[in-house]
């Protein structure tokens, strides 16, 4: 019901808009870049086991290492003649045939690291192996996205309470939202806006700590307040599974089809280290992803969006080839990573299986440095210059 | 500045803040006597312990020797022991009077970064190798951490041989615990490498040199050669200036500013090269300084999470009947002690405040104070079981509720005060050029009786960006 009062409303938070300071106008410079595409990175954490993700079915070695794990050749949702689905993975199946996603083997990094926190870490920033950056890969493209002009926070959105690093940049850091209307509410509360207005009719020192604080906090207020508006705009009538993933990938659905000027969204689900009974909490949590992901891609498609979203699941490790004494598997090295879309240049299994005969260290050796998925992704899709953002040169993988 | 911003200044660098006995005692108090009280305060050295060593672990067997059932029990008793210890660290840094070697403690706890989940013994050992010479000698400091088994474990020196030698500990040792980037080779982390050979622990935590293991050969590192062992080539990287010059530098950018004076930085190095490392010394030297309380220097450090949970707790004289209360906001604010995110550390100053850990840092103080829920999810641990799944979908909501002493705050700043208002903003805040006059924020400070206004009093202090800084 819209009323009277409503429209008040809207008008006067638009009239503070107006009475912002020069550092919070956003710029839209990257949705020139980008030309309306968006890129959403869904994050396994814990390290997904991707033996039992896409399934090496035609390999003996998969069913010696893993006899009581090992996932049956009749349950597998065989692609081809020696890889398949996980069954849990079965809603995906529509996508994968319709040439909707594209998987990559082998992917990782020299010198890898299997401690959750470190793996994490490099693949958040991008740094190599022996390196510690304080800042993550898609903070800098936001630091980037308006050459020398500051970016809004909302230009990089991470759906959650608290922000990983990945979308922590040098300048400007991303918006973390879980909840957009709850957001705004605690921004709108009359006290804050008070000490901001105070602060911003005063003139401070504009490179103080003091100035650093207010700046961070009324670009959250502005950006919460965008955000908050636009989510009203568009409620999406499709179904998703009644969990966390599937309303935070509703979430995004909502805020892409209502034209957010946003261009990269960052969502995570945990639970992944199946250190103890494997299978059960491993097919559970696919089938979440699975679902939520199916879900938001018929979402997309049927708004004439999913042409301009590209989707990128990684985690932070594999698992060992083995699995351990518990029915379960121990931390390993290089995994398989997917892509999804409208509009994918190689869809399908983009390279070879991984060759389960020629390990490293009892662990898959990797083939793709997953710096290279993410070159592909700023340079061909985001359309920004990937070098200026990995700080170094990766071979590009003609993938979108 | 005033005498009392010049104290406040202080004991919010060289510990976490003033409590109300400073406040009521230390107003007049001159700086030089503050400074020998703070040395006097952590003279001593008293370990943090939370319990026993696990029965189980043998001395020479380790997990090996357990049956999966008391590995189990091992994991369990581990985590719940590693929050005991964080919890403890926390409340300790806030009460006792050993301000300085807390803080130093913490100082060297980021620097000497490592995390090993579960091995909360391991972690108690080395917080303490640190405490106990956190304000001693440098030197004696590397050693011990050095050869304390969670450094050993943590960067795979348990893996070093000499005929596999591996090499994490050589290069975060130059890296980042001495020389820093850019003065040494990959030939000196090699060669170095080899001279560690033979560095381990035994299951409880005992250092012991492997013999066998130990590659005696000839090695050459930063231009010496000889037939090293580890404290040769620590005894090597001491002896370089640049290693007095980065840890300078460090405790510069943590106790100062971050933005660095080169010039005050190459006087206090040289004098602490010269002095054989005494941290003390150091320390000393600079918070007698007139440098260190310029104008530019105060009220410009933003708090870390730790500094901002302890700030408040020792402020306001609050204990939390929930132990894991200030683990949850450490959480959420993104510092947990003993789980740094890596061999770096924490990265410091602006890293901290992002869209929402402005906005928790600006609802803490109301949940702290009125008990208002805090509806957030922290990101999770890593774990892949069922609790794990089911905190997927469930919304933690906590309860911060504080037990604060609201009597005596109030008589600290009634007892023949003039203005209450503006005394307790200079209690509580640090010097910065806020823009915010007293009545102002008073004026969003009503209650329904003159205990509720001055609790709404404090808690709208506690909410704004001027209490992020110290």
């Amino acid at each position: 019901m819209s009323s009277r009062r409503d429209f008040l409303k809207i008008s006067a938070l638009a009239s503070t808009s107006l009475m912002l300071p020069r550092f919070l106008q956003g710029c839209h410079f990257s949705q020139e870049q980008a030309n309306g595409r968006k890129l959403v990175v869904i994050q396994l954490s814990g390290g997904n086991d991707g033996l039992n993700t896409i399934v090496p079915y035609g390999d003996d070695i998969y069913y010696q290492q893993r006899s009581g794990i090992g996932i049956s050749p009749n349950n597998v949702i065989q692609l081809n003649d020696y890889q398949g689905f996980n069954p849990a993975l079965e809603a995906l199946r529509d996508l994968y045939d319709n040439g909707e996603m594209s998987l990559l083997n082998s992917v990782g990094y020299p010198n890898p690291n299997r401690s959750h926190f470190r793996a994490m870490d490099i693949w958040h920033t991008g740094s190599n192996a022996n390196e510690y950056w304080e800042n993550g890969w898609l903070g800098r493209y936001l630091d980037h996205q308006c050459k020398g002009v500051e970016a809004s926070p909302h230009g990089v959105i991470e759906i959650d309470d608290t922000l990983s690093l990945s979308v922590k940049g040098n300048k400007t850091k991303g918006l973390a939202v879980r909840d957009p209307k709850k957001l705004f509410k605690a921004t709108q509360d009359p006290y804050l806006q008070h000490l901001n207005q105070q602060y911003q009719s005063s003139h401070q020192a504009q490179d103080s700590e003091l100035h650093y604080l207010y700046k961070t906090m009324a670009e959250t207020m502005q950006s919460a307040e965008y955000v908050y508006e636009k989510s009203k705009i568009y409620q999406s009538k499709s179904e998703y599974p009644a969990n966390e993933m599937g309303r935070r990938l509703k979430l995004v659905a909502e805020l892409i089809c209502s034209g957010v000027d946003t261009t990269v969204f960052y969502v995570s689900l945990s639970g992944f280290d199946t250190h103890v009974r494997q299978r059960s909490v491993q097919e559970r949590l696919l089938k979440q992803y699975a679902e939520a992901v199916a879900a938001f891609t018929d979402d997309l498609r049927e708004n004439d969006k999913f042409d301009d979203t590209m989707i990128l699941t990684f985690s932070e490790f594999g698992r060992r080839v083995k699995q351990n004494a518990s029915g379960g598997t121990d931390h390993g090295k290089a995994n398989n990573l997917f892509l999804m879309g409208g509009k994918l240049q190689r869809p399908g299994i983009f390279n070879k299986a991984p060759d389960l005969s020629k390990l490293d260290d009892g662990d898959l050796q990797w083939e793709i440095d997953f710096r290279q998925v993410y070159a592909t992704l700023l340079d061909d899709w985001l359309g920004v210059e990937d070098e200026l953002i990995l700080q170094r040169k990766f071979k590009k993988l003609r993938l979108v | 500045m005033t005498n009392w911003q010049s104290v406040q200044h202080l004991l919010a660098r060289a510990g976490f803040g003033p409590n109300l006995r400073n406040w009521q005692k230390d107003q007049n108090t001159s700086i030089a006597k503050m400074v020998d009280r703070l040395f006097t305060d952590s003279a001593a050295f008293e370990p943090l312990s939370v319990g026993k060593l696990p029965a189980q672990l043998s001395a020479n067997m380790g997990i090996q020797g357990l049956s999966e059932e008391e590995r189990k029990m091992l994991r369990d008793q581990g985590r719940k022991s590693q929050k005991e210890l964080n919890a403890s660290w926390v409340n300790r840094m806030a009460t006792t009077d050993a301000q300085l070697r807390e803080k130093m403690t913490l100082f060297w706890h980021d620097h000497f970064a490592t995390r090993l989940p579960v091995q909360y013994f391991i972690m108690q050992q080395q917080n303490n190798v640190i405490r106990k010479y956190a304000l001693g000698s440098f030197g004696d400091l590397l050693k011990a951490v050095s050869k304390d088994a969670a450094m050993l474990r943590y960067l795979n020196n348990q893996q070093n041989r000499k005929d596999s030698p591996n090499e994490n500990f050589a290069r975060e040792v130059m890296e980042l615990f001495t020389l820093g980037r850019g003065h040494y080779s990959e030939q000196d982390i090699k060669e170095a490498a080899r001279a560690f050979t033979g560095w381990s622990s035994k299951p409880r935590g005992e250092f012991i040199f492997r013999k066998h293991w130990h590659d005696q050969g000839e090695k050459s590192v930063l231009g010496q050669t000889g037939h090293f062992d580890g404290d040769d080539i620590l005894d090597i990287l001491l002896a370089q200036p640049q290693t007095a010059k980065y840890i300078t530098r460090k405790i510069y950018q943590y106790f100062v500013n971050t933005k660095v004076d080169e010039q005050m930085v190459d006087k206090w190095s040289t004098t602490f090269f010269e002095s054989d490392y005494d941290i003390a010394a150091l320390m000393r030297t600079i918070f007698s300084s007139d440098h260190f309380y310029a104008a530019q220097n105060v009220g410009t450090r933003i708090k870390s999470p730790i500094e901002y949970i302890v700030s408040l707790m020792r402020r306001l004289e609050i204990s939390f009947p929930d132990k894991d209360a200030t683990i949850f906001m450490q959480k959420a604010m993104g510092q947990v002690l003993f789980s740094p995110p890596n061999v770096a550390g924490w990265p410091d100053g602006r890293a901290w405040i992002d869209s929402s850990s402005i906005m928790l840092r600006m609802q803490i103080p109301r949940a702290v104070i009125f008990s208002a829920e805090l509806a957030l999810k922290a990101k999770s641990d890593f774990a892949g079981n069922e609790d794990a799944i089911k905190l997927n979908d469930r919304g933690m909501v906590r309860k911060l509720k504080g037990e604060i002493n609201w009597r005596k705050l109030e008589q600290a700043f009634t007892a023949g005060k003039k203005n209450k208002k503006s005394e307790l903003k200079d209690y509580l805040w640090a010097k910065v050029p806020s823009q915010l006059q007293t009545e102002d924020i008073a004026s969003f400070a009503q209650g329904q009786n003159p205990e509720q206004a001055f609790k709404m009093y404090v808690m709208r202090l506690l909410c704004t960006p001027e209490f992020q800084l110290c």
